[in-house]
Formats: C-alpha cells, sequence, structure tokens
C-alpha cells in the first residue's frame, strides 16, 4: 500500500487531491489520521490574526515611508535618460566638438588628423576621386585609421574641454571610442572630412 | 465632486509619469497586508514595521521593473519576503515580549479566555516565526494570504513540488512545536 506523498498529503488538505488517491485516503488510517492532523493545525494558524496596530501607527507609517523615499535619490524611469546611453552620447558630443575646435589652429596636430582621417598620400582631391576600388575598401579604409584617430582623441588637451564646460577624466575619451560600433566610428569619420573640407584644411 | 478611486495599474502607470502622490495611494492600500506578511515573518511589531517600510523604499525605486501583467500585491510580497528573508538571515530570531497580549481587548469575552485564547496565538505566532525560512514564507503565503503554489513558487525561485514539500513540512512542525503530536 503507498501511502500519500508529501504533495498528496498537503492536495488532501485543500480538497485538490487527485479522485484515484482519494480512494487510498479513505481506506487508510495512517493516512487518514495525518490529513486530519494537518488540517487541524492549518485551521488553527489561519485564526491567529496579527496584532492591529493603532490607527496613528499607519499615520506615522506613510509618513516615513515618505521621508525615507525623499531621502533617496530620484528614480529613472525612462530608461532613454540613462547614464549607458548618455555617457557615449556625450562622449561622442564632446569628442566632435573638440575636435572641431582644433581644427582651425592649424599646424602639425591639425595635419597629422587630416592624416588619419584622409590616409596617408591621399588628399582630398583624391576623394573626389575615387572608384569603386576605394567604396570596397572605404570598410577597411575606416578601421584602419580609426586608431590612429583614438590616439590623437586621447591626447585631447584639457583646455578645450574646459571652455566647451565639460570636464573629462583621464582615458575617458578613449572609453567612448571602445563604445562606438563599426558604422557609428565610420560616421564620425565622415563628420570630421567634412569639417576638415569646411576648413579648407 | 469626489475622484474616482485609481486601481492599482493607474496607481503605477501616474507613479511612473512622476505623480509623488500615487505612490502615497499605493502604501496606503498596500501597507496592512505587507506589514502583517512582515510581521508573520519576524514576530515583532518593531521589527515588521522597519521592514515594511524598507518594502515600500524598495518597491518605489523598483517600479520601473514591475510588470503590470502581475498584480501589485504579488510583486510587494515578493519584495516584502526578500526583505524579510535578509534580514532574517543577519539578524537572531525574535522572542515575542509577554506584553504582547496587550493587543487582546478584554471586554470581547471572558478574561480568562481571552487570556487563554491570547498565549495559544502567540504561541502559533512563535511557532510559525521559528520555522525555517523557505517553510515560513510558504506558509505565510499559502495562508494568510492564500496566493497559488505557482506564484509562491515564482516569488521563492522554486518548483511547485517544492512549495508544496515546503508547505507540508511547516503545518508538520507546527504540530511537533504546538504539540499535537499523537
Amino acid at each position: 500500500m503507498n501511502h500519500l506523498t508529501p504533495d498528496e498529503l498537503v492536495d488532501a488538505v485543500e480538497a485538490t487531491l487527485a479522485a484515484a488517491r482519494h480512494t487510498h485516503l479513505q481506506q487508510c488510517p495512517h493516512c487518514s489520521r495525518e490529513v486530519v492532523q494537518l488540517a487541524a493545525i492549518l485551521r488553527e494558524s489561519r485564526h491567529v490574526d496579527v496584532p492591529e496596530p493603532s490607527p496613528l501607527f499607519w499615520d506615522h507609517f506613510s509618513d516615513r515611508v515618505r521621508q525615507a523615499i525623499a531621502a533617496e535619490p530620484a528614480p529613472r524611469f525612462a530608461h532613454w535618460f540613462e547614464w549607458p546611453v548618455l555617457a557615449p552620447m556625450a562622449g561622442l558630443a564632446l569628442l566632435i566638438f573638440a575636435l572641431v575646435s582644433a581644427v582651425p589652429q592649424g599646424g602639425a596636430g591639425l595635419e597629422r588628423l587630416q592624416m588619419a582621417v584622409n590616409g596617408p598620400g591621399r588628399s582630398d582631391t583624391d576623394t573626389s576621386a575615387a572608384g569603386t576600388s576605394d567604396k570596397m575598401a572605404a570598410s577597411e579604409f575606416a578601421d584602419a585609421t580609426w586608431d590612429v584617430v583614438s590616439e590623437l582623441v586621447g591626447d585631447l588637451d584639457v583646455e578645450t574641454a574646459e571652455r566647451a564646460g565639460i570636464a573629462i577624466g583621464p582615458g575617458s575619451a578613449e572609453s567612448v571610442m571602445l563604445q562606438l560600433t563599426s558604422s557609428e566610428q565610420q560616421e564620425l569619420v565622415r563628420l570630421l572630412r567634412a569639417e576638415f573640407q569646411r576648413a579648407g584644411g | 465632486m469626489v475622484a474616482p478611486e485609481r486601481d492599482d495599474a493607474a496607481l503605477v502607470a501616474a507613479c511612473r509619469a512622476g505623480d509623488n502622490g500615487a505612490f502615497d495611494e499605493i502604501v496606503e492600500r498596500h501597507r496592512r497586508a505587507v506589514y502583517q506578511v512582515c510581521f508573520r515573518f519576524v514576530n515583532s511589531h518593531e521589527d515588521a514595521s522597519d521592514l515594511s517600510q524598507e518594502t515600500f523604499v524598495r518597491a518605489w525605486k523598483g517600479l520601473q521593473n514591475f510588470k503590470s501583467e502581475a498584480a501589485l500585491s504579488t510583486w510587494l510580497y515578493r519584495i516584502a519576503v526578500n526583505v524579510c528573508l535578509n534580514r532574517v538571515s543577519l539578524k537572531k530570531l525574535y522572542t515575542e515580549p509577554l506584553e504582547a497580549d496587550k493587543f487582546i481587548d478584554p471586554r470581547a469575552e471572558e478574561p480568562g479566555a481571552a487570556l487563554i485564547r491570547g498565549e495559544r496565538a502567540a504561541a502559533v505566532r512563535r511557532a510559525i516565526a521559528g520555522l525555517p525560512e523557505k517553510q515560513r514564507a510558504t506558509l505565510i503565503l499559502r495562508t494568510y494570504h492564500e496566493l497559488p503554489h505557482q506564484e509562491i513558487a515564482a516569488i521563492l525561485g522554486s518548483s511547485v513540488g517544492a512549495v508544496k514539500a515546503n508547505f507540508f513540512h511547516a503545518l508538520a512542525n507546527l504540530k511537533k512545536l504546538l504539540g499535537r503530536e499523537p
């Protein structure tokens, strides 16, 4: 004879025992006694209330919750404004602003930037003459020059950032670079090229 | 004209839209049930009060994670149980003080009967608070809040079978602790 399992005893107490096992329960004094005792303890427990605090407690409780929440930083209900989204965007904006600000200053730094963006031995007129092979190589070109661009922007002077009202930490520009996707990197290169052309570089 | 009472989903939406008063309504509506879960867990008014407060603060901070297809009460129970489990693991179990019987209204029945009933109720509360954590959580959610086994399993991160087993052992342990063993 298979006695009821703990699961089945719970089902029996809750009156959801399968019909096939109910037959056993009716015939087995051991299982019947067990179910009666469990049901009795459940019934007794169910009737034990939690002591009701005073009405004054509830007023104070709501105040306490309100104060505790007021002491917490505001929750962020809109994911769009969370830092994983904002940080790369702010970094990208800072980067573009800083690079564009650096362009009119000319000199060796400008030449290095232009070389990084346009590639060694290339001029802007080369771009206008670019053919199909250039398009095919565009992706590899962007990747190849990207390391140089990253290296250069990693050394951006702090004064430029401060003039923009934004303080940057050491390595933060490089960190932002690493978070950009390949297509975002290509877009940045395109923006830089356009800016160099506009500045007559 | 009195504004119509908002349901839980409307209150949650209002909170997300920045209506702080909506969360006050949520607290007012669910504070008693949350307090009762906590009290049954720790068998102490002071601790239950602190745990309930912590439950609502966590709820407020995590409101953006609340899935509106679930009942708000069940979500709050889940937070309350987790807060209680965390606290209980850090703190020694509380023993109900003698003055617990101050809650009994002596006008309701004979003083002797009231005392016996009060003592028995206190013994049951102590016994429940002395159960292992998972058994305690299962017993509280099933017996006093009538949650289905499936929902309790989701709250405790276990299976329905484990919930039923915990419920059985909780009742068996209560039987022993309260001296009903034959």
